[in-house]
């Protein structure tokens, strides 16, 4: 059978069958399809603007590791006029974050970009390992993304930037709008497919990827020979979005463009207003000054129940372990530092050393 | 850990699925546990009768000058149609019952044995359980009604994503059914395109001031959202006022357990079980995610009900759209979307517009263009350039759209 040509530029050989269309490109043009799209999307939603700082969420994974690459290729190619940081957090998870760790330095050197690197231990003084071993292997991954959202707008704000990007890809957004209902989270469903976040508080938060399909992201990788950690968290197993993602992959599988079309649906509507006048109004956390829908916001929350030796009733009951609690914790408990956001006030980075 | 406080136990939940009599009236031994509740067989007919009048809507809303309200039943003759359709009966067409409420109650079905192999007729099975009921009209569609041959059906080009417009040879309503179907590019668009035909018949079929029941139940429902969601029609969560979904509280079960005592004799699904689709697919995974969640079901029903359109503020945003196809609501836009978000060509858009004769991907929604262009993983023998007959009301909207664009040019408009 004579190879086929590519069906975009109809003159190199086609390696490689794109997921999302089904077409049979060659390498250069996957390459120029991928990141034009990602380009397409950050211009179309006027993300960034000349001068922004911005930190990439940095794992060590594929996604942040490619996005990462992305993104300085796209600022140097189209001029966005970016000041780009790499920004990690270590959960303490020991046999996979120390080494993903270890791939984000090395994507420090190999892109050039600053990196800061905030602890789960120095912010919270519990790691992931102690929170397992408490609550369980239910529960951790409600712990851990708490956790690391405010650890993310925390090491955000030490940097002083004005945004912070993460890698969450299209299945991921796919996978969250499933789970939001069927687990009947109407708040988050009302924004899980927005591409860009803001609260009041909170730093801008965007997803520069949200169209890019998974299996092409590990194909970029791979055909680009980026560097990253490729172990799945050895805690995640046991959680809920399993079954999200067991079925997306099942539905990719019947039907590829499933994964764009549960987001197109998930933009397609929005929260009716008389249940959005029923919500709660977003107000500041009384002990450490995070946004927070309550008096106290959950990770203090998860953190008290920790504290006390309660960490499952944290999760499955925070009602009644704020009801228990007074905004002012016993003097022996840990609490979170208050947040002070202040723009501009650069904290110390890693710079990148030459190699 | 313990909390150190031994003595503040905090008191058990009751449970009522622990004993063996009736929780409603405590005399009748108990037959039946509906979400951990008792029921005896009487107990469980009224709760059923409960929460389908519950659902029922006003019957003044419906009512016009010097004519009773009328009411329209979809029925499939599957489980939840049946259920539907007895509760009807014994509702408002019981035994000595002064003036009805509801006059005429039509059932419509559609047979759809034509869109597959090997399965037979079941319109004499259907009749039967119908003149079953008192003061019940049947109205008997078929699949193939969706394609009239008696004007010249249009058809579309598959192979361009803009849905170019072809002309249809079949000659006969089966014909292009048939066709119609064969040239689908997926299970998943058989079945969808199998459902949007069966549910716009119905919805012409009926009269349009008259709300139409449909039998789906809660699980049922759940299916529907979540594959609703993965099709792409996220904008159409919410059906029209006129559909009414009595049954959207009761479950599977307890439609299975109300049919088994009430001898009702439900169809078997038509076709094969779909595996390979997407409804079947999503199927399988909520009724498996039920057993070990079991609030999943009405999570997503409670979830998908607070859910609404959104609006569309954007300069392009023109009057609102119907689709041609199946006639739902659509958001424009939707060829326009699909291409910032998948590069298929690096062509400019001047010569991508150059597509000969009228394309009709722009009125289509976004569920409906998916359905025709999204192709499988591995190309299937019919993946090939395709085209694709449309039911007569798309033909006839395509044209009426086409001349609504040109009117002040015709002179003389012989139609």
């Amino acid at each position: 059978m004579p190879p086929k040509p590519c069906a975009l530029c109809h003159t190199e050989r086609a390696i490689i069958k794109r997921p999302k269309t089904g077409q049979q490109i060659c390498k250069d043009c996957f390459f120029r399809v991928f990141e034009t799209e990602v380009h397409n999307t950050i211009v179309d939603s006027k993300l960034f603007k000349p001068g922004d700082r911005v930190a990439i969420g940095a794992s060590g994974g594929k996604d942040s590791t490619v996005l990462a690459y992305v993104m300085k290729t796209l600022n140097d190619r189209y001029d966005y006029g970016l000041e780009l940081f790499l920004l990690s957090i270590d959960e303490g998870i020991t046999g996979y974050r120390d080494d993903s760790l270890e791939t984000v330095k090395r994507n420090q050197v190999q892109y050039g970009l600053p990196l800061k690197i905030l602890s789960y231990d120095e912010l919270y003084g519990w790691t992931m390992d102690a929170v397992v071993a408490q609550v369980g292997r239910k529960n951790n991954c409600t712990f851990c993304g708490v956790f690391r959202r405010q650890a993310l707008d925390r090491g955000a704000a030490a940097l002083g930037v004005d945004h912070i990007v993460t890698g969450h890809n299209a299945d991921d957004i796919a996978e969250t709008v499933l789970m939001n209902i069927m687990r009947g989270d109407i708040a988050r469903l009302g924004r899980c497919t927005l591409i860009c976040t803001q609260s009041e508080d909170t730093i801008k938060r965007s997803k520069p990827f949200k169209y890019a399909y998974e299996k092409e992201i590990v194909m970029y990788a791979y055909f680009k020979k980026l560097d990253y950690f490729s172990t799945e968290c050895i805690y995640a197993p046991d959680a809920y979005r399993g079954h999200a993602r067991a079925f997306l992959k099942s539905l990719e599988a019947a039907r590829p463009s499933a994964i764009i079309d549960i987001i197109h649906s998930g933009e397609a509507f929005e929260v009716a207003e008389q249940v959005q006048q029923g919500m709660k109004a977003q107000q500041t956390c009384k002990r450490c000054g995070y946004i927070s829908s309550n008096d106290l916001c959950k990770a203090c929350t998860l953190l008290e129940g920790l504290e006390r030796g309660l960490g499952s009733l944290a999760v499955k009951d925070s009602k009644k372990l704020e009801s228990d609690s007074t905004t002012a914790p016993d003097a022996s408990m840990r609490t979170i530092p208050f947040f002070q956001r202040t723009p501009g006030a650069a904290a110390a980075v890693e710079e990148p050393t030459p190699a | 850990m313990s909390c150190e406080k031994p003595e503040d136990v905090m008191p058990r939940k009751p449970r009522h699925d622990r004993g063996k009599t009736c929780h409603k009236c405590k005399t009748q031994p108990g037959q039946l546990i509906v979400r951990h509740f008792v029921y005896c067989k009487d107990c469980f007919f009224a709760h059923v009768h409960s929460k389908f009048r519950r659902q029922m809507p006003a019957r003044e809303a419906y009512c016009q000058p010097e004519q009773e309200p009328s009411l329209s039943v979809a029925f499939s003759g599957g489980l939840g149609a049946s259920v539907l359709l007895d509760l009807v009966a014994r509702t408002y067409r019981r035994e000595g019952a002064r003036k009805p409420v509801w006059s005429p109650i039509t059932a419509y079905y559609v047979e759809t044995c034509a869109a597959y192999d090997g399965v037979p007729d079941a319109v004499e099975h259907v009749k039967e359980v119908v003149n079953g009921y008192r003061g019940i009209e049947l109205v008997v569609l078929r699949l193939e009604d969706a394609f009239d041959t008696q004007t010249p059906l249009l058809a579309l080009s598959l192979a361009d994503e803009r849905l170019p417009l072809s002309s249809s040879s079949s000659a006969t309503p089966t014909d292009a059914l048939r066709a119609h179907l064969a040239a689908l590019p997926t299970p998943t668009a058989r079945l969808q395109a199998i459902s949007n035909l069966t549910y716009a018949l119905v919805l012409r079929a009926a009269p349009s001031h008259a709300p139409i029941l449909f039998g789906t139940h809660l699980t049922a429902l759940a299916v529907s959202l979540i594959s609703g969601v993965a099709h792409g029609a996220g904008y159409n969560l919410t059906p029209p006022a006129r559909i009414v979904r009595p049954l959207c509280e009761i479950s599977a079960k307890e439609c299975a357990a109300y049919a088994h005592w009430r001898a009702l004799r439900p169809l078997r699904s038509r076709g094969p079980p779909g595996m390979d689709s997407v409804l079947g697919i999503t199927r399988d995974f909520i009724v498996r995610l039920d057993r070990d969640f079991p609030s999943t079901v009405s999570a997503v029903a409670r979830t998908c009900a607070k859910v609404v359109p959104k609006r569309d503020s954007s300069s392009s945003a023109g009057a609102p759209l119907t689709c041609a196809l199946c006639e739902r609501p659509a958001q424009h836009g939707v060829l326009e979307w699909k291409t910032r978000t998948a590069i298929r060509s690096f062509s400019s858009d001047s010569e991508q517009d150059k597509t000969e004769g009228t394309a009709v991907a722009e009125e289509l929604c976004y569920a409906c263009h998916t359905m025709l262009t999204s192709r499988a993983r591995v190309r299937g023998p019919s993946d090939v350039e395709q085209v694709l007959p449309v039911p007569s009301w798309t033909s006839s909207t395509i044209r009426a759209r086409m001349r609504e664009s040109v009117k002040d040019f015709i002179l003389d408009d012989e139609d």
